[in-house]
């Protein structure tokens, strides 16, 4: 017999029992089918949605472009009926005619030389002396008193 | 028991099988590598063409402007109007005739024909402007006859019609430049034109939603000419004169031109026509030639009558220059020193050379002339013997260096090349009378383009008539600056020359084309048509001016005048003398006028009304007037010439002082063909004031035309106009 039992020292080993854990399932069948179909609708909305305004836009876009390709050729041809005109105003404007009213319709005549005064400004010759050059001899005396004060005061 | 396939035949039939399938595929895979590698552009092309509409989209035609950018030519859009017969219903013909045959001015005949036709496009009328194209869509409308269209198209207006049309041209039915700058410069013009390219359905119909792309046509560039607008007017109304006036039978041209720079200021031929209706003859004489054929040759007649009409006579037409060729004859002896200063001719009336007679203008002969004397004379033995001097090389090499050999390259089509004598076939007899500018032919262009060289200090400058291109916002992109051909003569030459051409006009031959207060050269000639009638004549004058400097040239050729005279220094000098005494102000030279001409010019009449006779008449006498008193009564109640009307010094102004005295009048004498002095003694006499105009030096001076008609009654004092010409001046 040994002195002790051995076995009483050994770990214990401490043998869990494993319970099943039981998962409570709860009866959802109905509430997923309607989420799903919200989700559904939801979702189909927002595609129609945006094919919609897809195709909105493209159609504003289209009208819009007709519009401007109409107003620009409407304007192309009032532009063109613009310049029909002006050269219509052109011909009844032209030298000729305005020369031709002129004479005929108001009696105007060409400028006669006589209508123009003619002013002899020729002058005789004349000698003109020049002056001495005392202005020159007096800036010249100034300058060089001044220049010989500034070297008094500079002490050169 | 039989087993199934064995693993050898499953092989086997599976090699066949595919072998089978190769050999029978491929033909067609062999076909679509074809297709699809090497002939797929062939194919693409076949597919677009099946598939696509592909309509062309005009570009606007450039705009040509004068040198001041007023429009000369623009284009605007108008309207073809076509319909589709096939698909106008039967109970709407009459309905569509109607109206479009109203609204378009046509002949319901006509539109009936196009009806008619069995097609789906059939054209009613082109060119159809936007009141009449929005006529149509407003009668399509409201009729609801689809089968009426209108498709875009484009005109070319020219707004002032005839004006410079010989240098403008016109365009084709496809606005394609035919004539003049439109076709020269047609690749500028025209622009780039734009597509719309769009898928079509089965039956071609355009379907403009799907697949449609649009490239935007370029505008055409503008022109800017060298061209003056009211130069080109002053041109224009003195050569229309000239022709009526001289009862021209083939046609009156001009050219304005800058001597310094070649720049055409201005350039007509009359008869000419209207650029807006190319194909309708104008000239009422073309008219009458058309009126005169049978119908079987009216088409080619009608032809020919069209090509004369559009043809720039300016550059198209060659002739005898006559004696303005004695300018670069002069030249050519200046500049080869062979006139001597104190050289002298004696002119019997004629030379002889080498068996042949050749005649002066003057049959009596000039006398003793200097070389001076000779060149305003214009004696041909004389320039024979200057000829003779210069010699045929140097003669042919001058002839060559001013240009006569070769066109000018002025940018405008159809422009000829002369005819002429090389140095080889020059002979005495042909260089002499290449001397005084006969045998030798040569354009207008090429005549003033040399003369222009002998005053602008020798200078041969390049004749052009356009001086910018534009874009299609009006930006320049590019400009044509004045070429320098060559220099030809010396600027002592030049200014001999100046110098000659001055007197010339002072107390030459060139008198009628003298100016009061301005410096005006100039040289007449009188060329005999060698290969036409031997009384056709060309008269021509050319001019310079101002002489201190001169800025412009001026050249009128008159091609067969049927009137009082068919010399140059007669007619056409007159005419020189008109467009310069219109361009010169306009250019900004004033006049300068001599003492002597100071005194001769025209006093205005003030106003003696209600005036005491007396005062009345120390008021006019101030003004160097005389006066003619009426009447006994204490004021002036009527004068004759009224006040503010012009006459010359010493003229009658004639006071009434009565009512009973103021209907005094007195008949207009004729005084065509009279002297100065016989001019005025004969008005004075009838109770008339005289005004004078034309050329008042160089005597020997003679009515040419008078203001008021023969025999018809006016108040006495009236002032009549008289214009005079120098008969002196022939040649």
């Amino acid at each position: 017999m040994e002195a002790y039992n051995l076995e009483l020292f050994a770990p214990k080993q401490i043998n869990y029992e494993v319970k099943e854990k039981l998962k409570v399932i709860e009866n959802t069948s109905e509430k997923t089918s309607k989420r799903m179909v919200f989700q559904f609708v939801v979702l189909a909305g927002v595609v129609l949605a945006t094919v919609f305004m897809l195709i909105y836009n493209q159609v504003a876009i289209t009208e819009a472009a007709n519009k401007i390709t109409g107003l620009n050729k409407e304007l192309a041809a009032l532009q063109s009926d613009q310049t029909r005109i002006e050269m219509q105003i052109e011909n009844k404007m032209s030298i000729k005619k305005i020369e031709e009213y002129a004479t005929e319709q108001l009696g105007l005549v060409k400028l006669e030389n006589y209508q123009i005064k003619y002013v002899d400004i020729t002058k005789e010759d004349k000698i003109e002396i020049a002056s001495p050059k005392l202005d020159n001899d007096l800036q010249k005396g100034f300058l060089s008193v001044f220049q010989k004060f500034k070297e008094y005061i500079a002490g050169n | 028991m039989a087993k199934g396939p064995s693993k050898i035949m499953k092989t086997r039939m599976f090699i066949i099988l595919v072998l089978i399938t190769f050999v029978g595929f491929s033909f067609p895979i062999g076909n679509l590598v074809k297709i699809q590698m090497f002939e797929s552009s062939f194919y693409r092309t076949q597919a677009a063409d099946q598939q696509l509409l592909d309509i062309p989209v005009n570009a606007k035609r450039g705009t040509i402007f004068d040198r001041n950018l007023k429009a000369l030519a623009q284009s605007a859009s108008v309207w073809t109007v076509f319909i589709s017969p096939k698909d106008v219903a039967e109970k709407d013909k009459q309905t569509l005739i109607n109206g479009l045959s109203e609204i378009l001015s046509m002949s319901p005949e006509d539109v009936l024909k196009s009806v008619n036709k069995d097609s789906y496009y059939e054209i009613i009328k082109r060119k159809v402007e936007k009141p009449q194209a929005d006529q149509i869509r407003d009668f399509a409308l409201k009729t609801g006859i689809n089968a009426i269209y209108l498709a875009e198209d484009s005109k070319r207006y020219y707004p002032y019609g005839t004006f410079a049309s010989t240098i403008l041209g016109f365009t084709g039915i496809d606005n394609q430049g035919l004539d003049g700058i439109e076709a020269y410069y047609d690749s500028y013009l025209k622009g780039v034109p734009g597509r719309i390219v769009s898928a079509k359905n089965a039956l071609g119909a355009y379907m403009p939603v799907r697949y449609e792309k649009q490239y935007e046509p370029k505008e055409g560039q503008g022109l800017v000419l060298t061209i003056d607008e009211v130069i080109q007017h002053f041109v224009e109304k003195h050569l229309e004169i000239a022709y009526v006036e001289n009862k021209v039978k083939e046609k009156v041209t001009g050219i304005v031109m800058d001597v310094k720079t070649g720049e055409i200021l201005g350039m007509s031929s009359k008869p000419d026509y209207d650029p807006n209706q190319p194909f309708v003859i104008y000239n009422e004489d073309a008219k009458e030639r058309l009126a005169a054929v049978s119908a079987e040759q009216l088409r080619e007649q009608t032809t020919i009558e069209q090509q004369k009409q559009w043809r720039n006579k300016a550059i198209s037409d060659i002739y005898e220059p006559g004696s303005v060729f004695k300018v670069i004859t002069s030249s050519m002896a200046l500049d080869e020193n062979k006139v001597e200063e104190n050289f002298t001719y004696v002119c019997t009336g004629y030379t002889m050379v080498e068996g042949h007679k050749m005649r002066c203008h003057k049959s009596t002969g000039h006398g003793i002339q200097t070389f001076l004397d000779g060149f305003k004379n214009s004696c041909n033995p004389l320039f024979i013997e200057i000829g003779r001097r210069v010699g045929t090389e140097s003669f042919f090499k001058y002839f060559k260096g001013f240009g006569f050999t070769k066109k000018t390259g002025i940018d405008l089509p159809g422009e000829e090349l002369g005819v002429f004598y090389t140095d080889k076939q020059m002979g005495p007899v042909e260089l002499a009378s290449c001397s005084f500018g006969q045998s030798n032919k040569i354009t207008p262009i090429q005549m003033i383009t040399a003369i222009s060289a002998t005053v602008n200090g020798g200078n041969l400058m390049k004749p052009y008539v356009v001086k910018q291109i534009l874009d299609e916002n009006n930006n320049v992109i590019k400009t044509n600056y004045p070429v320098k051909v060559r220099q030809i003569v010396s600027e002592e030459t030049s200014k001999t020359i100046c110098y000659f051409m001055e007197e010339t006009v002072k107390s030459g031959g060139g008198v009628n084309a003298h100016i009061m207060g301005y410096r005006i050269g100039g040289k007449s000639g009188t060329a005999e048509k060698l290969d036409g009638d031997e009384n056709a004549r060309i008269a021509s004058f050319v001019a310079v001016a101002p002489m201190d400097d001169p800025q412009i040239a001026v050249l009128v050729l008159i091609d067969e005048p049927r009137g009082f005279s068919s010399y140059g220094g007669t007619i056409a000098a007159p005419v020189v003398a008109g467009i310069m005494s219109d361009v010169l102000p306009y250019i900004g030279v004033e006049p300068k006028y001599t003492a002597e001409e100071l005194a001769k010019l025209d006093v205005k009449v003030p106003s003696v009304i209600d005036k005491t006779p007396h005062l009345a008449q120390t008021s006019l006498n101030q003004k160097g007037l005389k006066v003619r008193v009426v009447g006994s009564g204490n004021n002036v109640i009527k004068q004759v010439p009224e006040a503010g009307q012009s006459i010359s010094r010493n003229g009658v102004v004639v006071l009434y002082t009565e009512e009973k005295s103021a209907e005094e009048t007195v008949t207009v004498p004729s005084l065509i063909g009279l002297s100065v002095e016989q001019a005025n003694q004969a008005a004075t006499n009838a109770g008339l004031n005289v005004k004078l105009a034309g050329t008042t030096v160089g005597g020997q001076q003679v009515v040419q035309k008078q203001s008021h008609e023969p025999g018809q009654k006016v108040a006495r004092g009236t002032v009549i106009t008289i214009t005079f010409i120098n008969k002196n001046a022939t040649d």
